[in-house]
Formats: C-alpha cells, sequence, structure tokens
C-alpha cells in the first residue's frame, strides 16, 4: 500500500516515514505541496497523510485535499495538523477529508487511524484473511502459511495485501501496474512478484484468470 | 426592603405628612373664624341683656319689653352678688350641648350670659370629618403613584442587577437598553462599555491561549515522535538529537514571545506625553542605518519629499511615549529589513485631524491572503521564516494604546505599514515656542 506524507517540518516527516516503512508500506514523504503533487504524478497513493499550514500557505492543505477530490482522487485522506478548531475538523472533513488528527499525537495511534482508513476502502473488513493454511494478518501486517510466519519484501506484501483486501475481485493487470508499480514500463515486473509470491507461499495463492489476477484459493 | 417598597413608602408619608398640615392648617383658620364669631355673638347678646337691666328698689329686674326676642340666639344669663344667684332669666346650658360663657361686672353684680353654639360646633365637625374622608383616598392614591414611579424609576436598576450578576459569572448580558435619567444613563453607557471591554479582554485572551498552543503544538509533535521513533527502534539518536534540541529551542523562543506579548500588556498602562515626530524620527533615524526619511505628501500642501528640518508649519504633535514608538518602530524596520528589500523608507504626513507615519520597503510584500492575518501572534507567512511572528501584533497592540489605527497593504514591490495617529492639539503651539 502506497501511502504520501506531505508534512514541511523534517522532525515529523522523518519519524513517520520510519515508521510506515517498518510496517511494511510504501511510503513517501513531501515537504511541500510542489514535491507532493510531483510524487502524486508517479502514482496515486491509497493514504495521504496531510498537514494543512505548509510553505505555500496557511490553508494549504485544505486547497490542496480539495483540489485532490475535484480530480477525482479516491484514496483515504487523513489531515495532521496542529489546528486543533472545531471549525477546522469540520472543514477538513467537508473538503473530503477522510480523519483528522491533531499534534501532539502518538505514532500508533497515527498507525493505527492509517489501518483503519486502509480497511475502509478494502472489501473485506475483517482482520486476518484466511485462506486454507495461508492467513493475512491486515492489521499486524503479516503472512502466516501452515503455521508458520513468511517474511515477504515490501511490495510482493503489498500485492498480496491488495489481493485479499478485495478477496473476490479480479484486478486487471493495468490497475495493478498503477496501483504498485507506478510509472512501469511494461508488466515484467508485475510478474515478477506473482512468480516471487508463488514461491514464497504457494503456487495457488495467485491466480491468473482471463483479463487479470485474483486472490486464488487451495 | 427593596427601592420601590421604599420609594412607594416615602410618597406615603409625604402626602400623609402634607394632607394632615393642610387639614390641621385648615381647621385651625376655621376654628379662629368661628371663634371670632362666637365672641362677636356673645358681646352682642351680653350687650342686649345689659341694656335691658334696670336697678328698682326690689334689686334688679328685666326692663319691659322682652330682650329675647326678635333675635335668633339660643341664650340665658344669670346676674348673681358675691356668689348668690339674683336674677336669672332665658336657657340654661344643658348637658352635651356647646355653650359659651361671658362674664362681666354689672354695677356690683356679676353678670353671666350663657350662648348656645352648637351650630358652630357641628360646622367644625362637619369640615374635619369631610376633610378627613378627602384624605383617605388622597394617601391612598399617593401610595399607589409612589409605588408606580418607583417602578418606574427602579426597572433600569433591576435590569442593570440582573445584567452585572450575569457579568460577574462571565455571562455576557445584552446591552442594556438606553434610559432618560442622565444619572442613571450615564451608568448603564459605563456598564454596556465595561461588558465590551471585559469580553473583549477574555475574547484576545482565548485567542492568545489558542495561538500559543497551536504554536506550541508543532515543537510538541516534534519532540514527541521522534521520542516515540528513537524507543521504537526507528531513528538512531543521532538523527533524534537535533531535531529534539530544535523544538526545545522553538518551544523556549515561544515562551519569550508569550512573555513579550504580556509586557506589552503592561505598556498599556505607560503615561502619554506630547511628542513632536519630526524631531522625534530624525533622532530615530541617527541610529538606523540604510533607512530613508520621506515627507508623505499631505493633502493640505506640506513641504516636499526628503526635507527633514521641521519648520513651524510642519510639526506633527501626538501623545505617545517615546519608548513605545521607538519599540514598534523597531519591530516595523525590522520586518521590512527582513522579509522585504531595501531601499527602506519611513514616511511622515498627515491631515488636520491625524498624523501618519508609513514604513514601506520594497521586497516582494505579502500574499493578499496573508495581509489580514499579519497582525494575529503567531502568524507567519511562511513557515520556514525565521521570526515568532509576533512583531506586528505587538505594534498592533501599541497603536491602539495610542488611540491610532494600523493598516497594511501591498505597495507593489514592498510592504507598506501605515500607524495613523490622532494629531493632538493641546498645548502644542505653547510647547513649539
Amino acid at each position: 500500500m502506497r501511502i504520501l506524507v506531505v508534512e514541511d517540518e523534517l522532525g515529523i516527516l522523518e519519524p513517520i516515514l520510519a515508521l510506515l516503512r517498518r510496517e511494511r508500506y510504501e511510503a513517501l514523504g513531501a515537504r511541500n505541496l510542489e514535491e507532493a503533487w510531483s510524487l502524486l504524478a508517479e502514482g496515486e497513493p491509497d493514504v495521504l497523510i496531510l498537514d494543512i499550514m505548509l510553505p505555500e500557505g496557511e490553508d494549504a492543505g485544505f486547497r490542496f485535499a480539495e483540489a485532490l477530490r475535484q480530480g477525482g482522487f479516491r484514496g483515504g485522506i487523513l489531515f495532521l495538523t496542529a489546528r486543533d478548531a472545531l471549525e477546522d475538523r469540520i472543514h477538513g472533513l467537508e473538503l473530503g477529508g477522510d480523519d483528522y488528527l491533531v499534534k501532539p499525537f502518538h505514532l500508533e495511534e497515527l498507525l493505527a487511524r492509517i489501518k483503519a482508513l486502509a480497511r475502509r476502502h478494502a472489501d473485506f473488513k475483517g482482520r486476518i484473511l484466511r485462506r486454507g493454511s495461508l492467513e493475512v494478518d491486515l492489521v499486524a501486517r503479516r503472512v502466516i502459511l501452515g503455521g508458520r510466519e513468511v517474511t515477504l519484501s515490501p511490495k510482493a506484501f503489498a500485492l498480496l495485501e491488495l489481493l485479499a483486501q478485495h478477496p473476490d475481485r479480479t484486478f486487471s493487470r493495468e490497475e495493478l501496474l498503477e496501483r504498485l508499480f507506478p510509472g512501469a514500463e511494461t508488466d515484467a515486473v508485475l510478474r515478477v512478484y506473482v512468480q516471487k509470491l508463488r514461491q514464497s507461499l504457494a503456487p495457488w495463492v495467485v491466480e491468473r484468470v482471463p483479463g487479470g489476477y485474483r486472490l486464488g484459493k487451495p | 426592603m427593596s427601592l420601590r417598597a421604599r420609594l412607594a413608602y416615602a410618597f406615603f408619608l409625604l402626602a400623609a405628612a402634607i394632607g394632615l398640615l393642610s387639614l390641621l392648617l385648615g381647621y385651625l383658620v376655621f376654628r379662629n373664624l368661628v371663634e371670632r364669631d362666637i365672641a362677636l355673638d356673645l358681646s352682642e347678646v351680653t350687650g342686649r341683656v345689659l341694656k335691658a337691666l334696670e336697678i328698682t328698689e326690689t334689686g334688679p329686674r328685666l326692663r319691659q319689653g322682652d330682650v329675647f326676642l326678635g333675635t335668633h340666639y339660643v341664650f340665658g344669663f344669670r346676674l348673681s352678688r358675691d356668689g348668690v344667684p339674683v336674677l336669672e332669666g332665658g336657657f340654661a346650658p344643658k348637658e352635651g350641648e356647646a355653650w359659651r360663657t361671658a362674664k362681666v361686672p354689672w354695677k356690683e353684680y356679676v353678670l353671666e350670659v350663657h350662648l348656645r353654639v352648637e351650630e358652630y360646633r357641628r360646622a367644625l365637625g362637619t369640615y374635619l370629618r369631610a376633610s378627613l374622608s378627602l384624605l383617605l383616598p388622597l394617601l391612598l392614591l399617593a401610595a399607589l403613584l409612589g409605588s408606580y414611579f418607583a417602578g418606574v424609576l427602579s426597572r433600569p436598576l433591576q435590569e442593570l442587577a440582573q445584567a452585572v450578576e450575569s457579568l460577574s459569572a462571565l455571562r455576557f448580558p445584552k446591552p442594556l437598553a438606553p434610559v432618560r435619567e442622565r444619572e442613571l444613563a450615564r451608568v448603564i453607557h459605563s456598564f454596556n462599555r465595561l461588558v465590551e471591554a471585559v469580553r473583549g479582554a477574555l475574547e484576545r485572551e482565548k485567542l492568545l491561549t489558542r495561538y500559543a498552543s497551536h504554536e506550541l503544538r508543532s515543537p510538541l509533535a516534534v519532540l514527541r515522535s521522534q521520542v516515540e521513533a528513537l524507543k521504537g527502534g526507528l531513528l538512531p539518536l543521532e538523527q533524534v538529537l537535533p531535531h529534539l534540541e530544535g523544538a526545545l529551542a522553538r518551544m523556549e523562543r515561544t515562551l519569550e514571545g508569550l512573555l513579550a506579548l504580556s509586557r506589552a500588556e503592561g505598556d498599556l498602562e505607560v503615561d502619554l506625553l506630547p511628542l513632536e515626530l519630526t524631531s522625534f524620527l530624525r533622532d530615530y533615524l541617527k541610529g538606523q542605518a540604510g533607512v530613508r526619511f520621506r515627507r508623505l505628501p499631505s493633502k493640505e500642501g506640506g513641504p516636499g519629499p526628503g526635507q527633514m528640518d521641521p519648520g513651524p508649519a510642519e510639526q506633527a504633535w501626538i501623545l505617545a511615549h517615546p519608548l513605545l514608538l521607538e519599540r514598534m518602530l523597531d519591530n516595523l524596520l525590522e520586518n521590512a529589513l527582513r522579509h522585504g528589500a531595501p531601499p527602506v523608507e519611513i514616511g511622515l504626513g498627515g491631515g488636520k485631524e491625524e498624523v501618519v507615519i508609513e514604513v514601506r520597503d520594497h521586497g516582494p510584500g505579502v500574499t493578499e491572503e496573508a495581509l489580514p492575518h499579519l497582525t494575529r501572534p503567531f502568524f507567519r507567512e511562511r513557515k520556514e521564516r525565521e521570526g515568532l511572528g509576533l512583531g506586528l501584533a505587538l505594534v498592533e497592540q501599541g497603536v491602539k494604546r495610542l488611540g491610532g489605527k494600523l493598516e497594511l497593504e501591498n505597495a507593489r514591490p514592498g510592504l507598506r505599514v501605515r500607524l495613523r495617529l490622532p494629531r493632538w492639539r493641546g498645548e502644542a503651539a505653547n510647547l513649539s515656542r
């Protein structure tokens, strides 16, 4: 899952990115809106964590969120800001924000909210998805096969996570490429990660169907 | 006792006193008249009797012709000698009736004449009863009127009392309606002003607390997330440490800024003195490198730009405190030099009623979006810029203390800050001589 953090204060941005990367998210950081736009051009994030007061202005974060929603951005938006006034919270949620967290905050709470946001956009709302001997813990972000934990690379986990969040849906190759490997020229990279998942777990885990891939059954 | 009851009571007492007094006076005057009539009647009757008395060998007797005929008086007489009655005639005084007696010596006798004055007594009694029966409704009316007027007078007081009560609980009452009574009207105006002043002060306090808490949230967020990242092994100590130090330094600066603001509140109590701005600015600018003085074109045709020496016509007197004004100008020049670009100019001008000090730079100015927020404590147009964002807030506070107005506008290029201060006319002429 791709998460974009827009925060001009390096002292806050760095710990968040470190935390998200430890949790095997694909985390990107931007310190101003210019950087944020250029990262967005490379692919839409699933969750956007957004400060409101940015170098571009007092309400730059609000304006950014509004523009994104008007442009059809479907991911979750979490405002992370020092502005604690009720009207700001309401304004943020009305503009299309999904959540609002006031600074100072606990990293663990931020993480829990990000996971809740990710779940909101998933078809599968539970915590652990089970398929035969495979267990995908979407909160702890662990994979267990036959009672044994399997460590996956972030990209491989992201692929499995996306399939597990929508267990009955078939993803086209184009959509998977856009969401997981933005900027990739061909679908070769996708085929590599499908192969990796099948090798690390079991051949049935990723099922190839006409038009794309979906989570398989044993 | 409520004010209303007290006023009604006072009205009642006053009316009672006036009523009783007039009753008493009327009664006395009436009785005097009656007494005079009685005395006249008595002397007339006595004269009649005396005229009819004569002495014979057998003693005194009444002359022929009835002394009691042809008169409406009811009277009688008794002639006695050494206390022994010798002759009596007419009516004798009856128990339960009002009679008057006159004693006159006649030869060696004493003549007592009795006159019935029952009619007079009845007339007095009727007068008294009539007056008294009128007094009672009068008193009642007075009490009612008193109560009504007391109600009218005390209503604003009651409203005021309620309003004061809610104010003391920090619930802000609506402005009280004006009244016609001059003394009360003053109290009510003062009270309405007090409510506004308290509300304003609390609002400012609340805003400042909000800005300050907001200002502290960012460094606190850095501290917390860095410490948590350190504890969770997300970041190494050497990467965390500079951020912790930076956040602590920022919190210290914020604290200093807050103290500066509260010190500035103390400035509101300094005494203001007459100050001539042209010479004040000349002295002030001696210590400021890179700042140009400029005469602002004035509607009344002031001197041209670049002239520094104040002529008698160019004096700009205001009421201010030199240190306060200096600190305000320091802040403005610091802003202009730090965020703007040279040349930085200080201008002086104004009209009949006001004096205008203008500070202008030739930098990029500010965005129109940021313009209305510039005087907000801790506002910074760009977060990465240094400074606390308190300078203009302090200047605005100072300008308000001097009874003036602060105006900000983009001069393209640069930012133009204008202090509009009321021109002081007081003893300017005397002082300048």
